[in-house]
Order: C-alpha cells, then structure tokens, then sequence
C-alpha cells in the first residue's frame, strides 16, 4: 500500500512537472482572439480539417462557415449547427466530437486541443490517423471518453496524458503505438477501461496500475510485453475484463489474481508463463472464460478449477500440465469449450462431463490418457466435436458413444479402443469427419453409416475391420477423403462408388480387396491420391483412369493386375509419381508417357513389361528390374534392337559419312589412277608404234 | 449526461472482448479466413472454415502436412466468385493452389509469386484479368501453371523462362498479347498453350522489341 502511495505521489508530481513544460512550450495553439467560445471551435476545428488529405475533406462537407451572412461570416459559424460528429453543450460549446470510420487521412497534431474547454467525448476510431499521439492532448480538462483506436498512430504513449484526471475510458487499441506502457497512466484514478491491445508496446506492466481502483477492463493483449504478471494487479477489485494474451510476459501466474472475484474474463494465452496454475484461480466465483494456453505452465490442473460454476470456456492446451485431470471438472455445469489438449496429463477423463448437458467442444488429444470414455458423454446431446487422439483411451467404442444431433468432428485415432464401429454414427446427421485410425477396432464397417451423409472425411485406417465395403457408402454424397488402409477388408469397390464425384483422396491400400478396379473411378474428376496397393485387384487397369486430370499420386502396386497398361493413362496430366510394380501387366509402356511432363517418380519394377521405355526424363532413375524385354537407352537396360535401327538412321548416317565416304572417295581415287595409268600405258603404246 | 452512450459503448466493448479470445492465433488460419470473406461461397463449401479452431487443418478442402502447415487448397469447380487478395500469398508452405473451374475475377494477386514452395497453380477456367504477375518468376517449385481460359491481358512475363522446374504451362484462351517466350522450358511447351489469344509468335531475339504490339 505504501508503494501505491509513494508511486501516487511521484506521478503527481510528475504530472505537474510535465504540465509546466508544456505551458511554457513553443508549440503551444493558444485559443484566438476571437471573442465566443463556438468560433475558436470552428476555426480550430476546420484548420484541422484543412490539414486532411484532401479526399477526406468530403465527407466533412457541413464542416463550414454559414453562407447566409456574408457580412460577418464567422460571427455565425457554430459547429453546434449540424457539423457531422459535433455535438455541444446547453452553453453552445463542443463537448463530444465523434468522427468514428470517417475516412480521416490526417493526424492530431493541427487539432487545437486548448480550443475545446468543455470536450468530453473525443471519438476518432476507425480512420487513417497518423503520427504521433501529441501530448498537447492533455488540454482537455473535461475529458471523460477518448478512444483512437484502429488507426495508424505511432510513437509512445504521452505521460502527459497523466493530466486527464477525470478520463474514464482510454482506448489506443491496434495501432503502431510503440515504447513502454508509461506508469503515468496509473493517476488516472476514475479510468473503467484501459485498451492498449494490438500495437508494438513493450517493457513491463506498471504494477502501479493497481492503483486504479475503478477499472474494470485491462486489455494490452497483442503486444510485446516482457517480464511478470504483477502482483498487485490482485488489488483491482473492479476488474471484469483481463486480457494479456498474446505478449512475452513470463514468470508465474500471481496467486493474488485469486482475488478478483468479479472477473468474468481471464486470458494469458500464448505467452512464456511458467510455474502452475495457482489454486487460488478457484476463487474467480465469476470467471466465464479462462484461457491459460500456449504457456509452458506445469504441476497438475488445481481441482478447484471443478467450483468455478460460471465457467463457459476452459482453455488450458499446449501447456506441460501433468496429473490427472481433476474430476471436480465434471461438475462444471456450464461448461461448453474444453480444451486441454497437446499437455501431459495422464490418468482418466473426469466421469461426469457433459453433466449440465451444454458442452459441445471437446478436446484432450496429445496427452498420456488412460481409462474409458465417460459414460456421461453418451447422453452429452449439444456435443459438436470431440478430439480425444493420441492417448491411450481404451474400452469398447461401440458402446460408449451414442447419437449426438449437432456432432460434427470426431477423432479417436491412435488409442486403444476396441470393439466395432457402432451404427450409431448414422444418427449424427451433421457428422462431418469420422477419423478412428490406428485402434484395435474388429466386425465390419456398418452399412447404416452411411445415413450420415454429410459426412465429408472418413478414416478408419489401420485397424482390424474385415467384410465388404458396404454400398451403403455410395449414399455419403460428399466425401471427399476416404482412408480404409491397412485393414482386412474383402470384396469389390462397390459400383455406387460412383456417386462420389466430390472424392479428392481415396486409400484403400493393404487390404484384400479384389476384383477389377471398377472403371467409375475415372469419374473422380477432383482425385488428386488413389492408392489401391496392397491387394489382390486383378485384370486390366481401366483407361477410364485417364480421365482423372488431376491426380498427383497413383499407386496400384503389389496387385495382380494384368494386360496392358493403357495409353489413355497420358491425359494424366497432373501425374507426379506413378507406382505400378509388382503386379503382372504386359505388353510395353505406352510411348503416350512421354507426354507426362509432370512425372518425377515411376516404378514399373517387377512386372511382365517389354519393349522400349518412353522418351521421359522420370524413367531416368525409375526401378524398372524385375521385367522381361524392357529396353531403352537407361542404365541398367539393353538397347532395343528395333530402336536401334530407327536410332541407328541417324548413327547410320553418320556411319555412312565416316566410314562409306572416304572409302568410296578411296576407292573413286584409286579407279581414277587406275584409269590414269590405263590412258598413259594407251599412249605409250600408240607412240610407240 | 454521457453516462448511458459510455455505458452502452463498454457493454458492446465487452461484448467484443469475449469473442476475441476466442479467434485462432493461427495466421495461415486467418489468412484463410481473409480469404472466405473475398469468396461468394453459393454451394457452402467452406462451411468447415471455422476461425475459432487452432489451426485450419481440420478444415475441408485444406490438407497440411505433419507440422500443421497447409500444403494444398483444393476448391476446383466448387461454384466460388468473388476475388483473390494477397493474403493467400501468406500461405508459404502451400503446394498445390486447385481453384480451376470457378466463377473467380478481378486481377491475380502479385503476393502469389511469395509461394516459393508452390508446385502447381491451378487458376484456370475462372474471370482472372489483368496480367500475370511478374512476381512468378519466384516460384521456383513450380511444375504446372495453368491459367487458361481467363480473361488475362498483358503480356507473358520473360522472367517466366527463369522457372527450370516448369513442365505443364497453359495459358490459352485469354486475351494475351506480345511474344512468346522461347528459352527455358518454354522451349518444351506445345503450341496448344498459347492459342486463342493475341499473341504475335515465337520471340525472335536480338531483332525486335520483346513487348511488340502489347
């Protein structure tokens, strides 16, 4: 307390301090000569609208002298008479100017502040003012409201705004204010609501800020805040709103934030905070929302979080929290967003969540997890996601959830549940992502899935399903990633498959699939993955399949597919890698690959491939082994023999200018000396004669 | 006197300090909610587009790779208008860009060419104007860009012959003029790419001005 005072004292006297120096600054904008209070307004006000940007001068078009008489002009002029934003007291002076999303292109420092004795509401957001708050600012003895927030001004924060002793609300939110916040601030003894959030601010929060007994909104959210929470913070009373989210702020969570009982909103998310969560957090009886996320706060969660029975929101993710959960959180009655996720909690889920019957944002997923699901979430009807993965859950998962009208997202994956997946998935009407991957879960896939049909992500990889894909499946209209690897499913694709024209990724790899890959799957013109590897499809590849435009990735490897590969597969034309290996195609690659410029990776190895190996740089580095007659100019292959006589036209040609040539010219020299010689010995010998 | 307007103002101040908390803190999340708000979205496609989630990788037609970064943004044919804003440029570990087949206009955003991990750009079959922006030539990851059938003007940017990566480009059926490239992978690219605009040929080097006509 004795600190509070001593700190009271010295801003007072900084206060005054500031004062004298600014009275006896050059830069002062004394009032007029003008004789009425109204007129000085006018000139001060349209002098700052003169200082605009030009095109915002419109939409201050009534900001004028009156035309009528033209004598004496501005012995008429009174803001009072409809100027847009101004309002005026009884006594005809200015007390509220609100220019709110005016389109202003200015700054402050052309505004008069000494010309408006009796302004009380200064509302300026929402505009384009920039520059620096001028300290000037504080020549407003009547202020109550001054909000400039959502604009573009820089600089610090003026201490001088110390001298606004009857300020109430003081919002400077998102701007590119900079420096620290200044202790100043703390004399403004009736501040309800200080905004600073959303600038560059740094350095510490003034502990001296507890001396504002009135406020009850603190918000420096989104800025760069540094070193602890305060202490004394404990001591305002009157605090609602808490809002320090988003800064650099560290050291642990005061206990003495315990203290403010009337606080409904207590956010600290992502920051450096350490140490745990004080227990004393239990005594927020008003607490609706409390965000302790993205911090590195450890030790266990403090049970009596479970007596906080405002509570709406709970957001304690991406901590180290370890412990169980405590149960007490079941007695949350209000409870509709539980977020303890990606922690290091362990034991079980609390037994009774869900009880008051509203929670509706579940997630604890990337924890240590064991135990069942609560039964209390089978009734839990306003559920509208559930996130539980990377745990290590178990129980029958068949049994503990039931028909929920507003889910739509479910992830159980990478647990230990078992059992089968229950029908009753296809009472969730809104169920849009269905993920269970990685679990021990048996029995077949439930045709009555496929009543939820807005369902858009299916995933039950990696588990033990067996059975056929139901055609019920054909009726989920809107997926569009369906993920059924490595499991022991049997059968064909089904044909109503062909009413999932939106499909963008389907695996169905590492299963027993058989039969021929159904021709329809041409029709996926959004397809960018298909992977069927891994079973016993047989016979031809569809050349419906070059109809996919834009599939990046094909793998139909470790099949029994036969017959030639079609040439259609070119129009592919979005193909990045291709993997066709280990089945039983035939026939040689179709030439047509060489006009899938966008192939970087093939495998063809181990099938009954011949014939040369197209014209594509991808077939460069491609595991082509395992084939009977593949030839080609890459390493690792023979030369092809009827390539080598189309090549050979051109080595042929250069065969024939090399060695043919000069052995005809050879030759033809020869003849000539030969018949040289032959006229010579003539000649001779007719002159011998 | 200015008791009940004041009183009002932290009511709805309040009010508004309770939602924001609940905004994701993710940015390649709130760029794409930029995004949605460009986007005339006829058919809810981007209904799953939620703000208030951690990250967008639970969001339909958003897939991210294992550190929650997005890789791809698959909305072709999806019945969207509206426009594109920089935002998306936002995006750097995105891969694929699939908005072919839309009802998209106003002019490509310059804040693409920040994509460096980008490998295929499709934009084709929309109302994109304006020219292609310089700044591909950037993208150094690219391997398929097609623009076609648009309403692009202006020419085919040269520093395009910089993207050795390139394997798939079209851009027929716009109203392009100038010359068209021919070094690089230009020289692979068929004739095909390039019809239906009002390009003037191949560039000829060193004998006539590159922007000819344009």
């Amino acid at each position: 307390m004795s600190t509070s005072t001593f700190y009271g004292e010295a801003c007072f006297v900084a206060c005054i301090i500031l004062y004298a120096q600014l009275v006896s600054s050059p830069n002062n904008a004394f009032a007029s000569a003008s004789s009425s209070a109204s007129s000085s307004e006018a000139e001060a006000l349209l002098e700052w609208k003169a200082s605009f940007q030009n095109q915002t001068q419109n939409n201050l078009t009534s900001w004028t002298y009156s035309p009528s008489n033209s004598t004496n002009p501005k012995a008429n002029a009174s803001p009072c008479n409809g100027w847009t934003g101004i309002s005026c007291n009884t006594a005809g002076s200015v007390n509220m100017i609100n220019l709110t999303n005016s389109g202003i292109q200015g700054t402050l420092h052309e505004l008069s502040f000494l010309s408006f004795p009796n302004l009380a509401y200064l509302e300026l957001s929402f505009n384009e003012l920039c520059d620096t708050i001028p300290p000037q600012i504080s020549f407003l003895p009547k202020l109550i409201y001054l909000d400039l927030s959502s604009n573009q001004l820089s600089g610090q924060i003026p201490p001088e705004i110390c001298l606004l002793t009857n300020l109430e609300v003081l919002h400077l939110h998102e701007n590119q204010l900079n420096g620290s916040i200044p202790h100043q601030i703390s004399q403004l003894n009736f501040l309800s609501e200080l905004a600073l959030s959303h600038n560059s601010l740094e350095g510490m929060i003034p502990a001296s800020l507890s001396n504002l007994n009135n406020l009850t909104s603190l918000s420096l959210h989104e800025n760069q805040l540094s070193g602890s929470i305060p202490a004394s913070l404990g001591n305002l009373s009157n605090l609602t709103t808490l809002h320090l989210q988003k800064n650099q702020l560290s050291g642990s969570i005061p206990p003495s934030l315990g203290n403010l009982t009337k606080l409904t909103s207590l956010s600290l998310y992502q920051n450096n905070l350490s140490g745990t969560i004080p227990e004393q957090i239990g005594n927020l009886k008003s607490i609706v929302f409390l965000e302790l996320g993205e911090n590195q706060l450890n030790g266990s969660i403090p049970p009596s979080i479970g007596g906080l029975s405002n509570l709406v929101s709970l957001m304690l993710r991406e901590n180290q929290l370890s412990g169980s959960i405590p149960q007490e959180i079941g007695n949350l009655k209000k409870l509709i967003y539980l977020q303890l996720d990606t922690n290091q909690l362990s034991g079980h889920l609390p037994q009774n969540i869900c009880r008051g019957g509203t929670l509706q944002s579940f997630t604890a997923k990337a924890n240590q997890l064991t135990g069942p699901i609560p039964k209390s979430l089978k009734m839990c009807k306003s559920l509208t996601s559930v996130f539980l993965q990377d745990n290590h859950l178990t129980g029958n998962v068949s049994e503990v959830f039931g028909a929920y009208p507003n889910l739509k997202k479910v992830d159980l994956s990478h647990n230990n549940f078992y059992g089968e997946i229950s029908p009753t998935w296809g009472l969730c009407p809104q169920l849009a992502t269905l993920r269970i991957v990685g679990n021990n879960l048996t029995g077949s896939i439930p045709p009555e899935i496929g009543n939820a049909t807005q369902i858009q992500e299916l995933n039950l990889s990696s588990n033990g399903l067996v059975g056929v894909i139901p055609n019920e499946i054909g009726r989920l209209t809107s997926l569009q990633r369906l993920n059924l690897d490595g499991n022991q499913l049997w059968g064909h694709i089904p044909s109503e498959f062909d009413s999932l024209k939106d499909l963008e990724y389907l695996d169905l790899s590492t299963n027993k699939f058989s039969g021929s890959i159904p021709s329809i799957l041409g029709d996926f013109s959004k397809l960018h993955y298909l992977n069927l590897s891994n079973n016993k499809f047989s016979q031809e590849i569809p050349f419906q399949l070059g109809k996919l435009f834009h599939l990046s990735q094909l793998d139909l490897s470790h099949n029994s597919l036969e017959d030639q590969i079609p040439s259609e597969m070119s129009q592919m034309q979005s193909l990045e890698i291709m993997n066709l290996s280990h089945n039983n195609l035939s026939g040689s690659i179709p030439k047509s690959f060489e006009q899938m410029h966008g192939l970087v990776q093939i495998d063809m190895s181990y099938n009954q491939l011949q014939g040369p190996v197209p014209n594509n740089k991808a077939f460069q580095d491609a595991p082509l082994e395992g084939n009977e007659g593949l030839c080609g100019n890459i390493a690792g292959l023979q030369p092809c023999p009827s390539m080598e006589n189309k090549r050979a036209t051109k080595k042929d040609r250069r065969l024939v200018f090399i060695i043919v040539f000069p052995v005809f010219e050879t030759l033809l020299l020869l003849l000539s000396f030969l018949g040289i010689a032959l006229v010579r010995k003539k000649r001779n010998k007719e002159q011998d004669t | 006197m200015a008791s009940f307007p004041l009183s009002l103002v932290s009511f709805s101040l309040t009010f508004l300090f309770f939602l924001s908390p609940a905004l994701s803190t993710n940015s390649e999340g709130n760029a794409l909610h930029a995004l949605r708000s460009r986007f005339n979205d006829a058919t809810n496609v981007l209904q799953s587009w939620d703000p208030t989630l951690v990250n967008p990788c639970t969001w339909f037609h958003v897939t991210c790779d294992a550190n929650n970064h997005v890789i791809r943004l698959d909305l072709g044919n999806s019945n969207i208008s509206g426009s594109l804003g920089p935002e998306l440029g936002q995006l750097k570990h995105l891969e694929y860009l699939e908005l072919y087949r839309n009802d998209i206009g106003g002019k490509i955003p310059k804040e693409l060419g920040n994509l460096k991990n980008l490998v295929s750009m499709d934009l084709y079959g929309n109302r994109f104007e304006g020219k292609i922006p310089k700044s591909f030539s950037k993208l150094k990851s690219l391997r398929f860009l097609r623009l076609n059938n648009n309403k692009l003007s202006g020419s085919i940017p040269r520093e395009l012959t910089g993207l050795s990566n390139l394997k798939v480009f079209d851009v027929s059926n716009n109203d392009l003029c100038g010359t068209i490239p021919v070094d690089g992978p230009f020289s692979t690219f068929s004739m095909e790419s390039f019809e239906n605009n009002r390009l003037s040929g191949p560039e000829l080097q060193g004998l006539v001005p590159y922007d000819f006509g344009c």
